[in-house]
This record gives structure tokens, sequence and C-alpha cells, in this order.
């Protein structure tokens, strides 16, 4: 397989030039949803360069027998099977040979530094949604039981993660309004939004299975008066031993929050941008307990009806061992902090260059956005 | 609401609440030194159905060994293939029988239910504590972990806590669970006995640098000694050999060299490994060797002082703390009691504002009402019941039983402020208030806290009893330390 970049799936020429460029708009029903794949997605058992030679060679057993084709040169596992369609119909772009510029393959390091987006791990107490979101004073919402990094900047977050706790009933706001003066100022501003929430009593469902958080991600995002933006965690990614049937059905959760997130949205679809993050890819080659261990160039997911799917947007760096990453991982040929930054200047109708300087500290970012959206 | 004692948040911040019944220390850093030599049996009650439960010691047959357990494991799995196969067709009558047979070979509920009786009712609250941290800078955390996940908080974590740091890194790291966990198990040198033979017959064979990666990561040096991948890759070599999937007493390997510390030869590295400019010879002897290293590494110290600090003391703990921790480390060479003991007289006097684990929270409340919340191994009369006894810690985001990530719990405060997490104290409140067999009155109960009158009369215009409950647990003073 050659260098490339762009690769439209319907013809797999080059198409590269005259994407127009955005028009700029601050249309506030713009909505961004991150899955944050935790452990390190293997993005060559995702996202396959399948016409690669040395494929087969670094790693026969991690292929899958069957693979859903999207052209000559890609494929998709085949537990991608809604995602596959989505492609098709051009709603989903498919990014490879990227990652953040991290290559240190510490998982923690590398979750940290992906949701702060500092200068290096550990620096940033807030994360670069909660930075964009404190931009245009806009909230967002974890579907998760603590508010992860990526989230958290000065505007207000919240959570949504139904309880299952036995003998116990849902607060009532007014018992929530007479042990405020008890909490710290910390809590009592937490304890303002759950009265809020359960003002609102819009707690609905008890399922939190990715897929109903995705489905209620949905919903709420769907609202005009709902969250920005949100994020749900997938775990189970570190695949280094018995990768295949593992990575499968992790795959097929994946998809199917996917296509939850896309039917609960309902017509928001067409305003919404998902993006999938993961702190880094794997290693080509097989290893000794049929997995990967960890590496660095991954594949990313960017979806919603204003992305202009169907493609591969890729600087494919090869993977002859010359080609990789200290002769061990795929290079990442593409800073995903471009591709970030892309997702918020659509969603919040920021400037790129605020974006760049304000919320990824470089000022210097790459601008792709004219590549990922219609 | 104005400040709580001193003696009584000091308690809160190294240990737990004493049981409601038994008094606030006044003497709180002996009081806390002292427990770090406690070595009595756990005494709890056995069932946890009544007011007015009989105390007695955790049964012996709940912790039969490593070997006894391991060979449990092996025999949990031959009876699953043939149970697979005695019901290939009957799908429900496969997982009640499954279920059976698992609860006759897995002891994970038992541990897990002692392991909130240590919390609940131990005398040993400080030992807990520290306890916990370790278990935690020592995570497990998949399924296939847990078969075994007692015997080593209880045989490794515990056992080891006033020993050198060196000697509990080598007894965490060498433990069935750990090797479990990160893989080592699958991790064979490709130049082993092993390793060629499964190469001639065409098979996938190789290193997993699982273990390795974190050894270093994680539970030692951190990141910050700047390793390279050679250097991983070289651990990974030394590691190559620890573990099996499990103990089969009929065709055991000849070469393990216990079954506490599962070393097979012909899996084993057979070259010399550099590992941070070191050399490493042949055998199992080797490992004791890396982790003696790594204990001696100064990056290792700074980094367990200050992530102990970060724990006990502060957020963002001081220089004089990180100091002070460090220099009995090394004044002692890395003992641990020497260690705890500094970072004990460190807490009276220099801590600073930090919110509680979900799951202490949860232990003190329980502590300080007299209550019986928790499951006991009388009350596990099936698999399902087990279940039932990880419940309320997971629903906490703090169940040491759960799969998680190897970096375990966060330990800053900020990360446990949500406004799930505030709902879960309430709804927990209520649910210790209505199931646990509380019998103290609120006032009993806020006395012991030394609740100030003024906010003693506050709580009592909540008018319900488990609203008073709410009010009087869901608050700076007993979230906060």
């Amino acid at each position: 397989m050659k260098r490339r970049d762009f690769l439209k799936l319907s013809g797999g020429s080059l198409a590269l030039a005259s994407v127009p460029t955005w028009a700029r708009s601050n249309n506030p029903n713009r909505r961004l949803v991150v899955f944050f794949l935790e452990g390190g997605l293997d993005g060559l058992s995702a996202l396959i360069p399948k016409a690669e030679g040395a494929l087969e060679s670094h790693r026969e057993s991690l292929l899958p027998t069957s693979l859903l084709d999207l052209n000559s040169h890609w494929a998709l596992d085949p537990s991608l099977r809604n995602t596959h369609k989505l492609m098709l119909s051009q709603d989903i772009l498919g990014v490879h040979a990227t990652n953040f510029p991290y290559t240190k393959r510490s998982h923690f390091e590398g979750q940290n530094f992906i949701q702060g987006a500092g200068k290096a791990p550990f620096t940033e107490s807030t994360g670069w949604i909660g930075r964009g979101l404190d931009l245009v004073n806009y909230g967002g919402r974890a579907m998760s039981l603590d508010t992860p990094l990526l989230l958290r900047g000065t505007t207000s977050i919240d959570n949504y993660y139904p309880a299952h706790v036995k003998g116990a009933y849902n607060p009532s706001s007014d018992l929530l309004k007479r042990i405020h003066s008890g909490l710290s100022e910390q809590w009592q501003t937490t304890n303002e939004k759950l009265i809020a929430r359960v003002t609102k009593n819009t707690y609905q469902s008890n399922d939190r299975s990715p897929n109903a958080l995705a489905r209620e991600a949905g919903k709420a995002l769907s609202q005009k008066d709902g969250p920005i933006a949100a994020m749900i965690r997938l775990g189970g990614y570190d695949t280094h031993a018995g990768q295949g049937s593992r990575l499968g059905s992790k795959l097929t959760e994946l998809d199917l929050c996917i296509s939850s997130l896309k039917d609960s949205l309902g017509e928001a679809w067409d305003n919404t941008t998902f993006i999938t993050l993961t702190e880094f890819g794997r290693t080509v080659k097989v290893n000794g307990s049929s997995g990967s261990d960890h590496g660095y160039g991954t594949c990313m997911f960017i979806g919603g009806g204003a992305v202009n799917g169907g493609a591969v947007l890729a600087d494919w760096p090869g993977l002859a061992k010359s080609d990789l990453f200290e002769r061990r991982d795929l290079m990442a040929t593409l800073d995903s902090r471009s591709l970030c930054a892309a997702a918020l200047e659509h969603t919040l109708g920021l400037e790129h260059d605020e974006i760049a300087e304000r919320v990824f500290f470089e000022p210097n970012l790459k601008r792709v956005t004219d590549r990922i959206y219609l | 609401m104005s400040a709580k004692s001193p003696e009584l948040n000091y308690t809160m911040r190294v240990g737990l609440i004493p049981r409601l019944g038994n008094s606030i220390p006044n003497d709180p850093v002996n009081w806390a030194i002292d427990q770090l030599s406690y070595n009595k049996p756990l005494k709890s009650p056995a069932a946890n159905r009544s007011t007015d439960p009989v105390y007695e010691e955790w049964p012996a047959h709940l912790d039969p060994g490593l070997k006894e357990r391991l060979i449990n494991v092996w025999r949990w799995d031959e009876a699953r293939e043939s149970l697979r196969k005695q019901h290939a067709n009957e799908e429900r009558l496969l997982r009640q029988k499954l279920d059976e047979a698992q609860f006759k070979y897995d002891l994970r509920w038992f541990d897990a239910a002692k392991f909130n009786h240590y919390g609940a009712y131990g005398e040993d609250p400080v030992r807990q504590r520290l306890g916990h941290f370790w278990f935690n800078h020592f995570t497990i955390g998949s399924y296939d972990s847990f078969y075994t996940a007692g015997d080593f908080y209880e045989h490794r974590i515990l056992k080891n806590l006033n020993g050198s740091f060196a000697d509990l890194l080598y007894e965490a790291t060498t433990h069935y669970s750990m090797l479990r966990y990160l893989d080592n198990v699958d991790n064979v040198s490709p130049n082993s006995e092993q390793g060629r033979h499964r190469r001639q017959k065409g098979k996938q064979v190789g290193l997993n640098d699982n273990l390795a990666r974190e050894i270093m990561e994680l539970h030692s040096c951190s990141p910050a000694q700047g390793y390279t991948e050679e250097d991983i890759h070289n651990a990974a070599r030394i590691l190559a050999g620890w573990g099996d999937y499990a103990f089969n007493p009929r065709w055991a390997y000849q070469d393990w060299k216990s079954a506490d510390y599962p070393y097979i030869r012909k899996r084993a590295d057979t070259g010399t490994k550099v590992v941070m400019g070191k050399k490493y010879g042949r055998g199992s002897s080797a490992l004791k060797e890396f982790t003696n290293d790594l204990a001696a590494l100064d990056k290792t110290r700074e980094y367990i002082c200050h992530k102990l600090a970060l724990h006990f003391i502060s957020d963002n703990p001081s220089k004089k703390v990180t100091q002070a921790l460090e220099s009995s480390w090394k004044n002692s060479n890395g003992n641990l009691l020497a260690v705890h003991t500094t970072l004990l007289e460190l807490a009276w006097s220099e801590g600073e504002n930090k919110v509680l684990w979900p799951s202490h929270w949860l232990f003190n409340i329980v502590r300080a009402a007299d209550a019986h919340y928790f499951d006991s191994h009388q009350d596990i009369t099936s698999w399902q019941m087990g279940r039932e006894v990880v419940k309320p810690m997971r629903e906490l985001g703090n169940s040491f039983w759960e799969e998680r990530q190897p970096n375990g719990f966060p330990l800053k405060s900020r990360e446990w402020i949500s406004l799930e997490h505030l709902d879960r104290r309430v709804r927990f409140a209520q649910s210790v208030w209505n199931r646990a067999f509380v019998t103290a009155k609120p006032e009993e109960i806020m006395d012991h806290l030394q609740v100030p009158l003024s906010y003693q009369s506050k709580v009592m215009e909540f008018g319900q009893g488990h609203e008073q409950f709410i009010a009087l647990t869901v608050n700076r003073w007993m979230m906060e330390v």
C-alpha cells in the first residue's frame, strides 16, 4: 500500500483538494459526544488496512476471518456492522495513523494527557472539552459516576449514572435543600446540580450498560436546553491476551453505542459529532499470547450528520519495519488534537486559532476542519 | 457547623471511627501507631440478620491457603467443562449447575465479605486503611484475579505492612492474583524450552510485557525514572516463567517452585538480561534481585512517599511532609513500619482537607451507628447471594472486588466529587438506616461523634429517623477530614 491521503471509499482516488471552507456558525444546537475507549484500541484490528502486505506477516492470528469491506484498501472488523453502514452512507469518517503526541505507552499518563491535553501528562486540572465549554459557557454531562478530566472546567458539568441501592428511594429536593448548609462549598455546588435534576425529574432508566448510556446521552443532547457535550467510557481495550474474541465483543459494544446514539438523537444527529478517543494503539506484531502490547498510532472514528464521512483520512505511514515508530508501532502521522479542535470548532462555533491557543495551548496546531465537515 | 474534635478527625484521616460504644481515643497518634503491630484475628458477626449478633472469628476454612485455592481453580475449570458437555442444551439448568459448582470452589464473595467486616468491625482500622492503600497500589482487578484475592490481601498485603518495601514488592508481584491480572501467566520466553517446543509446533509463543511495564510504572519507580522500552522488554524476560493458570495436582509442573511462588523453569528466559544498566542472570532468583533494585531507587522512594502523603495528608502535600517521609524511608532503608509511623505522626500536625473515599465514609457511618450492614459468611448461601456482597462498594465506585484499571482508585479529593457521588451518599445513608438494624438513636450517635448541640438540634428538626440519619452522615464532618 502506498502513502496516501484522504481516500474516498467510493473511488479510492485521492480527494484532497477543493473541500469547501467551513462557514462559521454559532448554531446553538450543535452537540459533541466522546466515546473514550479505555485500555488502548488496536486500530489495526478495528479499521484494517487490508491491502497492506505486511499485515499478515506481522499479525495473521489477529486478523478476523471475515471483513466488512470499505474499498480495495480498507475494511472494518466484522463486529462493526452499524459503523460499516454509516460509513457507506457517508455519516462516519475513519481516521488512521493518528494519536495525541504521546509516545510513552502508559495507560494512565496517556489517558490523562489525552483528556487534559496540556504540555505533558498530569499538568492540567481541566480537560480540553471543559476548557472549550468554558469559552462559550455551556454545560456538559459525564455518563459516569465520577466526572472525568476531559469535561472538567469551570462550567457546569453534571453526571448521569443510574443508582441501584437497596433500601433507598430517590432523594427529594426538599431533603437535599435541608442538608445543603451542612455541606462544604465543594459539595454545595454539586448539591445545587442534584437539586436541579431532582426537581426536573429527569432520571428515567435504571439501565447503565454503555448502550443505555449512549441512548440516554442522545436523548439529553437532543433537548434544546440539554448539555452540549457528553462523554461515555468504554473499558476493556487493553487486549494483551486472546485479543480476537475480546476485541470483537468490545467493538460490538461500541457499534451498538454508535447506533443507539444515532437513534436516540433523532434529527439532532445532523447537528451532532461523535468521536472515539483512546490512549494509544498497539504493537503491530502479535505478542506471545495472541494479543498485542501497548503501542502508538491508532485509528479514530468521527461521525454525525454534518461529518463528511464515507472515507478514511490518513497520511498512511506503511507497516514495513522501517516505517514503524521505534520499529514496533504504527506511526502516528496526524495529530489527533487537530481532529478534536475541529470537532470543537464545529460544535462551539469558535475560531480554530482561539481553540488552538486557549484549549490546546498549541498556537501552531494544524487546522483540518474542512476535511472533516461537509 | 463548627469543627469536629481534632481527635475524631484524626481517627477518620488515618483510620475509621471507633464503633459506637467505644470511645474516641484521647491520644490518637499512639492509638494509631499501636495498631501497626496489631495481630489479633478479626471477630465479627457470623450472620448479619440480627440486632444482637454473636461475634466470632472468621472461619479458618475460608482462608485455606494459596495452594488449596489454586487446586480449586483447576477443579472448577474441570467441573465447568464437564457441566457444559453434560447440559449442553439446557441453558437454565446449566447456569444453575455452574453457579453451584463455582460456589463450591471459588471463595471470592467470602473474601469480599471479610474485607467489608474488617472495615466495619475491625479493631485495627489504621492497619486496614494502610492495607487499603497498598491493596490499591498493587491493584488487581480482572475476574480471574479474584479467585485468590482474599489470600493476596491477607497474606501478601496485610502480612507485609511492617517489613521492607522491597519484600512487599516481591510478595505482591509473585502472587497468583497479580501474575494472572497482569497477564504474566502468558509470559513465555521464546528461547525457553516451552517456547522452542511451541514454535516447532507452529504455535504462538512469546513475551507478554504487561506486568513488567506496570511493576516499574505503577508499583515502583514510575515513568519519572526514565526507563526505556528495552528495559521493559528485558524486565519481561526476567518475569517470563512466573505464573500459571491453575494448580493441577495430577500433572503439576515438576519445576514449580511452590504453589506460593509459581515459577516454571521451562518457560523462563535462558539468557542474561540488562535492565537500567544492571545485569540479571537466569533462574528464579533474578526476580527478587530485580525487585530489590527497583525498591532501592530514589524515584521509587519519591513516588511512594508522595502517594502516601496524597492519600492520607493532603491533595497538595508540602515539601516538609514528603521530605519527612523520604528521610524516614532513607534512614530505615525502606522499612514500612518506620515510614508508616512517620506518616501517622505527620497526619496529626500536617493534615489538610481531604474528601474521604466513599468506602471509608460508609464504614464510618456503619461504625458510628453500631449498624450491621454487611453480609457475613453465614449469609452467603449461594453464588447468587454472594454477588450481593460487593454491590454496595460497587455502587459507590470504590469496590476492591470489581474489574478495574491497574492504576487503582484515584487519591485526589476532586476525583470523588460529583453529582452522582452525592446522590449515592444520600441513598446509602438511607439504606443503612433502613436495612442495617440500627437500634441507636440519632442523639446517641451524635454524642459519640461529639456533634455540637447547636447542630444536634438542627438534625432533630428533620422529621423521620432516616432523614435525621442522612443529615447526620451526609455533611462535611463525615465526608471530609
